[in-house]
């Protein structure tokens, strides 16, 4: 790994490329994990809602951004949408400088993808909880929003927490996708560094641990998340027998 | 702002010839994935010392890290690795399209292994009772006992990861490998027509995946009908019998 | 205690069995020798490790000490593989078990196909006998879940049965069923043992003991705690904890009582 120390044409070492690609994949992760998070429960209650137009459109929305692989949403967000929109917001876009360029089409990308998936999840969460919730709520008196936020979504989010790990896991992954459009993120920064060193091994070796140590990082604090969410006495896990 | 059918009309020959790709390697690393990945849920099923541990640290591994890493590292390293294997010490020059093939295969086992597995272990603890109470040797037991009923009760969330994986083969345009996606964005920047083919290629790839939606759903379906512990389970809650 | 029977006539004989779940033992000294044509009832509140015992017969558990033998009939070997054991015990479970993905016929050709070696004729044929003999051959070409409870469990015996085994093993198999059909059951395993078969069946079904079996065995705790012919087990016990354990069964089975 002494590759990393070295310095490369402009100053600086290897060492600080892959960090610096390591903040790109995390900001982006991070961001995309906000929006994705946000969006996707509210597509995945509206799926569940008795309005038959709001469960149209959810319904729309997530076979859309489900069934278009990743890499055709992020070259539309980068390449097509500056086309598609008036001219002025077009050339605004087209002009923005070169790491942010990337970033905010990657975010749209990553974020409406990764919404749809847990869309799916929270619906599935939100349907595995017994009628009674819902008429329970209703004779109680509580509107229809207030049964969401107050009593089907905590419950559904307990669920599907193991899910929703694995989709954070998916999208720390998928962050490489950016690549295809110019953000220099951790995987991108290992094919720089093999490129200029030669050092394939050493190159590709540090971004694979770093990825692993993310991982890492996000299997402790979804464990820890479980541990301080868990309601005593609820069922998350059914496994009768063995 | 005009959208000019008639270049993607044209185009359509090779677009063709970029789908059948994608369609290769989706077959190959599905029907490869499954086998091998099948392999290795038994084994890490069966407890086999040693071999279930590697399993579990491949798999662990494969489903860590991004797929375009994965790529980067077969590519530049298998044909080092078989150089370093035969005599002249040479690197072998593969070719991306059997190294794509190898990598797409490898990757996915890891999926299909950790699907089986939860399969295996979904299956009623009495089954694997039963075939050993008969004397059935391990491999006949998972083999025509066991696999068939995973395969059944699985059917679905292996369909949804084919149709992940049919999306992910869009990722070989790192290794400028020509599949689908690869030929459209070709013409796309050879002839500055971005929005008919990268529209284009989102709207197949739409339809495609929606009926392979379709197809897992039909499936999730019809397994409702079929359980038929439905009534053993209401007699022992009946009996009020916990399982041992 | 059997010496009337000579050993030449021993199917299975059980020595110094004890077994353990972790700390926990469950079985703890366990003496017992089953001669050919015996049929044999063990009864015990539950916990009290006699289904354990059963499952230590034909290896489905792993025992920490003792031994186990099982003689072929036929041959008149012992046995020590496991392979081998479970090539002569057969095995009828309270969930029955039978493989849903295949027919019942199927169901029953499996094994003797596969582990005897079979051809598929000869097994076929003898699947469709034995399936006869328990009367369900009308089903033969149906799935398990198509049938009710007490059919599968009688397809259950038949499989069992096509192994020609030299002792058949019954865990709690009436257990699971609707009370409609667990005379069925009863009446099939009834019809087995006057045809001779030995076997060693657990169960809560008293007036079964009392019709067939030619030992009681109550286990409790981890042991045997009595061990005797029907008549005396019911009418007779020796034991309080006997007397105790019938009082409770027998509020649930007054018929048992009349025999």
């Amino acid at each position: 790994m002494q590759v990393l120390f070295d310095q490369t044409a402009e100053g600086g070492t290897y060492f600080g490329w892959l960090m610096s690609g390591f903040c790109w994949t995390l900001l982006l992760w991070f961001v995309s994990g906000v929006l994705a998070f946000a969006i996707g429960i509210t597509v995945g209650a509206g799926r569940t809602v008795r309005h038959l137009p709001l469960r149209i459109t959810a319904r729309v929305y997530v076979q859309v951004f489900r069934n278009v692989p990743l890499l055709v949403q992020v070259f539309l967000w980068y390449f097509v949408l500056p086309e598609v929109i008036p001219t002025a917001w077009g050339n605004s876009v087209k002009q923005m400088a070169p790491p942010w360029a990337s970033f905010y089409p990657a975010v749209a990308g990553l974020s409406l993808y990764t919404a749809s998936r847990i869309a799916e999840q929270v619906r599935a969460g939100i349907n595995s909880l017994s009628d009674g919730q819902k008429k329970a709520a209703d004779a109680l008196g509580l509107t229809a929003f207030q049964t969401y936020m107050l009593i089907l979504l905590p419950q559904a989010l307990r669920i599907t927490i193991p899910t929703l790990t694995s989709e954070a896991l998916g999208l720390l992954k998928n962050t490489s996708v950016a690549l295809t459009i110019g953000l220099l993120e951790i995987t991108a920064r290992a094919e720089q560094i093999n490129e200029f060193t030669f050092r394939t091994f050493d190159a590709f070796a540090s971004a694979t641990v770093l990825y692993l140590l993310i991982a890492l990082v996000l299997h402790q604090i979804a464990f820890q998340v479980e541990r301080i969410l868990r309601i005593p006495g609820m069922n998350q896990n059914n496994t009768f027998g063995k | 702002m005009s959208f000019d059918f008639a270049a993607v009309v044209s185009a359509t020959p090779y677009l063709m010839q970029g789908l059948l790709f994608s369609v290769e390697l989706t077959l190959v690393a599905m029907i490869g994935g499954m086998l091998l990945g099948t392999f290795m849920a038994i084994i890490r099923h069966m407890g086999v010392p040693v071999a279930a541990e590697a399993i579990r640290a491949y798999v662990t591994l494969m489903r860590s890290i991004p797929l375009i890493l994965v790529l980067f590292w077969f590519f530049f390293l298998v044909p080092l690795l078989l150089g370093h294997l035969t005599p002249a010490g040479r690197s072998i020059p593969l070719g991306p399209k059997f190294t794509a093939f190898i990598t797409f295969t490898l990757f996915e086992s890891a999926y299909y292994a950790e699907i089986v597995r939860a399969g295996l272990k979904a299956i009623d603890k009495g089954q694997y009772e039963g075939a050993k109470a008969l004397g059935l040797s391990n491999s006949t037991m998972y083999w025509s006992v066991v696999v068939p009923q995973v395969l059944q009760v699985t059917a679905p969330i292996i369909v949804s990861q084919t149709i992940i994986l049919f999306q992910d083969t869009a990722l070989v345009y790192v290794l400028s490998l020509t599949d689908f996606f690869g030929a459209a964005a070709k013409i796309a920047q050879r002839d500055s027509k971005l929005v008919e083919f990268y529209s284009t290629v989102a709207v197949v790839y739409l339809l495609i995946c929606s009926m392979g939606s379709e197809l897992s759903e039909r499936f999730r379906k019809k397994q409702g009908y079929r359980s038929p512990r439905g009534r053993l389970e209401r007699a022992k809650r009946m009996f009020g019998l916990a399982r041992p | 205690m059997d010496d009337e029977f000579s050993t030449r006539n021993e199917i299975l004989r059980i020595e110094g069995l004890e077994q353990s779940y972790g700390a926990l033992p469950v079985l703890k000294g366990i003496d017992l020798r089953v001669n050919k044509g015996e049929r044999i009832v063990i009864c015990g509140p539950s916990g009290s490790g006699k289904s354990t015992l059963i499952r230590c017969i034909n290896g489905l558990e792993i025992f920490k000490s003792g031994t186990i033998r099982v003689k072929d009939a036929h041959s008149g070997e012992h046995l020590a593989l496991l392979k081998d054991i479970r090539r002569e015990v057969g095995m009828v479970f309270q969930s029955f078990n039978l493989f849903p993905h295949l027919s019942v016929l199927e169901n029953c050709m499996l094994a003797p196909i596969k582990v005897r070696g079979e051809k598929k004729a000869e097994a076929r044929e003898r699947s469709l006998y034995f399936l006869q003999k328990v009367r369900v051959l009308d089903q033969a070409q149906k799935y398990p879940g198509q049938l009710s409870g007490g059919q599968q469990q009688r397809v259950a015996i038949a499989r069992a049965l096509c192994m020609q085994p030299s002792i058949m093993l019954f865990d709690e198999p009436t257990s699971a069923l609707d009370p409609e059909v667990v005379q069925e059951v009863l009446a099939t395993m009834v019809g087995l043992a006057k045809e001779g078969m030995t076997m060693i069946c657990v169960t809560h079904e008293m007036g079964f003991a009392r019709e067939v079996a030619d030992r009681v065995i109550l286990i409790d705790g981890g042991k045997i705690v009595e061990e005797a012919a029907p008549a005396q087990f019911f009418d007779m016990p020796r034991h309080e904890r006997t007397r105790a354990f019938l009082g409770r069964v027998l509020r649930g089975h007054p018929e048992a009582a009349r025999g």
